[in-house]
């Protein structure tokens, strides 16, 4: 800080008027900046194209790679690319590895004997080493026992139409060409696979089982097994995210480099919603046919669901149907009929896929239960075109027809704009806080963002982290588990937190019986800023499935110096969201090689440190009474808010002042501020405030509420405060909550009133302040 | 002003001692008026102009037209606001260090100028323009142009013997001083992620430009 108190007022006066014109010109500097990396990106990136190509083509896969994996189909081996899939997948033994072993198996051929022994083999090996629970072994094993006995045609499995298991055992070949091609993909299915594996009936070693029997134990065996398979596949978004962040930079007072990436995530937000209704798991699929699409695309979203979900038919035909969720190109092959395949209740799609006799995929539309979100991805029959993709939200809309910048391209961009900023420190005088410029940005998005600006451009972290320091948290009994696991992605320098459902919610609304339950995870403390993440809402449940991916781009240095908190929130349209819940681990004693499934307790509101005495700072103040002079109404207070320490840092700068009521009147007569100081967490106000008209018979009565609050352009945001009185929980003979004074505050109005026209001064901790209805602007 | 509508912003600061015509350099500049009251800035202020630059490639052929917006500092030369203006140093891309070549003092204090730009701006070499204004002021003149020049030369820095009464040089320093900038941001944009084909501030694409070679160092 620069000492200009040698200056005059008109000096200072005249100073800031040129910094404010200074700060105009910045303003429409940055807009301009913005608006322009946004126009420009589009031309670098290619995006003006894929744009254009997204809109015919829903696909996002090139022309060329749909050759490459056409003739690498054709040119691999079957057993061999099974065998290497297989393996991979059974790393982890779960109930996703047997439907897919299940599969596998059917599709190896029977003449194959050979791979087919040798698959299982290796997989009875793999699965036995590594699989931590042995009832699951047993249970794989009887698997392969019970396929292996019954791979003659008396097995029911067997009695698919050859051709369509064949195709889908070619589709699958496809899908593992190009996936173990794109040699993360494969790795990170297995890892980030569910663990939530219930073993299956045991399996009658007895071909003479009837078919009957059969079905019936497969079928539970399938149930049970969707009841928490998932399987999905990320890619990464290499992409940084914002532009805003680079120009944000220039504004914050103590940045350094401004032109550093930031290390957070792109959008986080999902890209497919899958809903589910109340019996049913989800059952889509994510697919492989994912790798095929372009290296650049990015699905932030990973939908989940066992590869193949096969559909019990009465006739003991059982049907493959593939889900995926990008569309084939092919879109000529028939169909297979719809006689075929049986709508269970527990399938769900947005699209299937059918297997075609000679190996094709031809999107067809089949909608399961009633949920809307499935309706609205209603492809209709043959035509990609009328996906309705980009109707469905703009988020999904982006990341589908979204292209990766490589992150070359955005540092380029960034270096161009910021060329000068590089060099620059912070300014010497007052710089736009955050607010200002999100508020530009938000317009310019608005002004400038199309549907189908990529996601990565658009990205501003939704919302604040600001509900982690407010205290109020409603009023609803915390109940229910959340299942969720971590993954670091060495590879992507990811830290992915794969939330998979909760159960036994809290209902949030009694009236009508429904919460509309969503999970959000934060770090804390967020040094890096990087914000919350968000799943999806689901309505009208208290079993969300969610089966998202909340990522953060991070480097595991710094997470183990944070804790993950992942809190369940119920989505209020109109009002305020109801705390549901949370967890929270302490990454720094997380063992990150622990990928599996977690099933923990929602605990009640945990409260930050900021609840702990003396974390929301403090403030020095000096009170005094000065009883009637003129008058038996004329007795004053007079407030002396002199400076305060350790405000919390609720952003990254915060621009504190003080305002003060005279409770009970919170009308606006009663009301005092102080200035703003900006950028300081230990403001010296030395502001006295005086309030008349107090007699001495109110001061038992009354209670002096000051408030200390960070203004930021669009909001206030309470940073803590102090009710100065009685403390006595009754005003005027009422209950009334504010009369809460804690014993330091009570000490020092005590003291005031014992000393008349004196001034006595304390220190005092700031804190939340619950139901202040005084922190409006 | 101030409407977005250009390519790029670029700031300029002048510095200088008290009187030796700063705020009338950068006033003749931008509105090609002049005042001889004497009105000493209050700390700070600046102007803004809005010029096209058309640069010259190394075969001098002329580029592109780049609308620039500039901000031009002026900075007080009080020494009460000294704390305030140096503040100010970090934010400019190039200066204007003005003396009065009617005043020796200004000329000999024009090193104790350089050395506080070499600590306060944003790198140590930045793009300086050096004008002994007031060159119409002959018969008051004492500081002759050997001397000046000799100074400029050992900085490395262009000379111009300016006159804000009469506009003489006035857009000629600023001129190359922006020049400077301009040719200085082309040289520290990595030219390896710029694709062939791009055309670059000069309007010349990538596969005009020839090795330059890098005289100034380039901190960036």
């Amino acid at each position: 800080m620069i000492d200009l108190s040698h200056l005059t007022e008109e000096e200072q006066e005249a100073i800031m008027t040129v910094l404010s014109r200074d700060a105009e010109l910045k303003r429409a500097e940055e807009e301009r900046i913005r608006y322009f990396f946004f126009i420009n990106l589009k031309y670098f990136t290619g995006e003006w194209f894929y744009e254009a190509k997204s809109s015919r083509h829903m696909d996002k896969i090139h022309g060329s790679e749909l050759i490459l994996a056409s003739i690498k189909r054709r040119k691999s081996a079957l057993g061999e690319i099974l065998n290497q899939q297989l393996l991979i997948m059974s790393n982890k033994d779960t109930c996703f590895d047997k439907t897919f072993l299940v599969q596998m198996l059917n599709y190896i051929d029977k003449s194959d004997q050979q791979v087919q022994a040798k698959t299982k083999q290796e997989l009875r090996l793999s699965s036995q080493t590594t699989s931590p629970n042995g009832e699951k072994d047993d249970s794989i094993t009887k698997v392969l026992d019970w396929f292996s006995r019954s791979t003659d045609s008396s097995n029911w499995l067997n009695n698919n139409d050859e051709k369509i298991t064949k195709s889908s055992s070619d589709v699958h070949n496809q899908l593992n060409t190009e996936a173990t091609g794109k040699s993360h993909v494969p790795i990170e299915i297995h890892k980030q696979q569910d663990t939530l594996a219930t073993a299956p009936p045991p399996l009658e070693d007895n071909s003479n089982e009837n078919q009957h029997a059969k079905i019936s134990h497969l079928k539970s065996f399938w149930e049970k097994s969707n009841s928490g398979n998932k399987i999905f596949i990320s890619k990464s978004i290499t992409s940084s995210d914002k532009e805003s962040k680079t120009s944000k930079d220039e504004e914050h007072r103590d940045s350094q480099s401004t032109a550093s990436i930031h290390n957070d995530m792109g959008v986080h937000k999902d890209v497919t919603n899958q809903e589910k209704t109340d019996k049913t798991q989800q059952k889509e699929t994510h697919s492989m046919l994912q790798s095929l699409t372009a290296p650049g695309i990015q699905l932030e979203k990973i939908s989940t669901a066992p590869l193949f979900a096969p559909t019990i038919q009465p006739n003991g035909i059982s049907q493959v149907v593939e889900h995926i969720q990008s569309e084939e190109i092919n879109k000529k092959e028939k169909r297979i009929p719809e006689s075929q395949v049986q709508a269970k209740d527990n399938l769900e799609s947005d699209k299937l896929v059918h297997l075609k006799p000679n190996g094709q995929i031809s999107p067809k539309v089949q909608i399961y239960g009633s949920n809307e979100d499935m309706n609205r991805r209603n492809y209709g029959d043959r035509s990609p075109k009328s996906a309705p993709i980009k109707d469905k939200s703009p988020v999904l809309n982006r990341h589908v027809g979204a292209q990766d910048v490589p992150l070359k391209d955005k540092e380029r961009i960034k270096h161009l704009k910021s060329f000068w900023e590089q060099e620059r420190a912070k300014t010497g005088y007052i710089v736009k806080t955050r607010a200002d410029l999100k508020s530009t940005s938000a317009k310019l998005n608005k002004r400038h963002m199309s549907k189908s600006v990529p996601s990565f451009l658009q990205k501003e972290l939704s919302g604040s982290v600001m509900t982690m320091y407010s205290g109020d948290f409603g009023s609803v009994e915390v109940q229910g588990t959340i299942h969720f696991s971590i993954h670091y992605v060495q590879k992507l320098r990811e830290f992915h937190i794969f939330v998979a459902q909760c159960k036994d919610l809290a209902t949030v609304d009694p009236k009508r019986g429904r919460s509309d339950p969503y999970v959000k995870s934060y770090l804390v403390p967020d040094k890096a800023n990087l914000g919350k993440r968000k799943t999806s809402v689901k309505k009208k449940t208290h079993n969300p499935v969610f089966n998202e991916i909340l990522r953060y781009r991070v480097r595991m240095e710094y997470l183990k110096t944070q804790t993950l908190i992942l809190s369940v929130w119920h989505h209020d349209t109109f009002g305020k969201n109801s705390f549901l819940g949370e967890i929270d681990v302490d990454l720094s004693k997380w063992d990150f090689d622990h990928t599996q499934m977690n099933y923990l307790a929602l605990k009640a509101r945990t409260y930050p440190t900021l609840t702990l005495p003396n974390c929301r700072g403090e403030m020095r103040i000096a009170i005094r009474y000065v009883p009637q002079i003129v008058g038996p109404n004329s007795g004053e207070i007079h407030i002396w808010v002199k400076e305060c320490k350790n405000l919390p840092m609720i952003r990254a700068t915060i621009d504190p002042y003080v305002k003060c009521f005279v409770l009970p009147d919170t009308s606006k007569k009663s009301r005092q501020k102080t200035r703003v100081l900006r950028g300081t967490t230990d403001p010296v106000f030395n502001h006295t405030m005086v309030y008349d008209g107090i007699r001495q018979a109110d001061l038992t009565e009354a209670c002096v509420e000051l408030t200390v609050l960070d203004r930021d352009r669009l909001a206030t945001n309470l940073l803590g405060g102090l009710r100065l009185g009685a403390g006595t929980g009754r005003s005027y003979g009422s209950l009334v909550d504010w009369m809460d004074s804690t014993a330091y505050e009570v000490a020092l109005w005590d003291r005031m009133m014992a000393s008349p026209n004196e001034w006595v001064e304390d220190v005092l901790p700031l804190r939340w302040l619950h139901s202040t209805k005084t922190t409006s602007k | 002003m101030s409407d977005g509508d250009y390519d790029y912003l670029i700031k300029f600061l002048a510095l200088g001692d008290s009187g030796v015509g700063k705020t009338s350099f950068l006033y003749q500049y931008t509105d090609g008026k002049f005042n001889s009251k004497f009105i000493t800035t209050v700390g700070i202020d600046f102007r803004e102009k809005r010029v096209v630059y058309k640069s010259t490639g190394p075969d001098g052929s002329s580029g592109k037209g780049q609308k620039i917006h500039m901000q031009l500092w002026d900075t007080a030369g009080q020494e009460r606001f000294r704390s305030l203006t140096t503040a100010f140093f970090r934010d400019a891309m190039g200066f204007l260090l003005l003396f009065d070549l009617t005043n020796e003092q200004s000329f000999l204090n024009v090193r104790n100028w350089m050395s506080q730009l070499q600590i306060h701006a944003y790198c140590e070499n930045p793009d300086i323009v050096l004008c002994g204004n007031k060159c119409d002021l002959s018969d008051q003149r004492a500081v002759s142009e050997d001397e000046a020049r000799e100074l400029a030369e050992k900085y490395g820095i262009p000379y111009f013997e300016t006159s804000a009464a009469n506009g003489q040089n006035v857009n000629q320093a600023v001129d190359v001083l922006l020049d400077l900038i301009m040719k200085r941001m082309e040289r520290c944009v990595d030219k390896s992620w710029i694709p062939d084909g791009t055309v670059r501030a000069n309007g010349n694409t990538n596969a005009d430009l020839s090795e330059s070679p890098d005289k100034s160092k380039c901190t960036c």
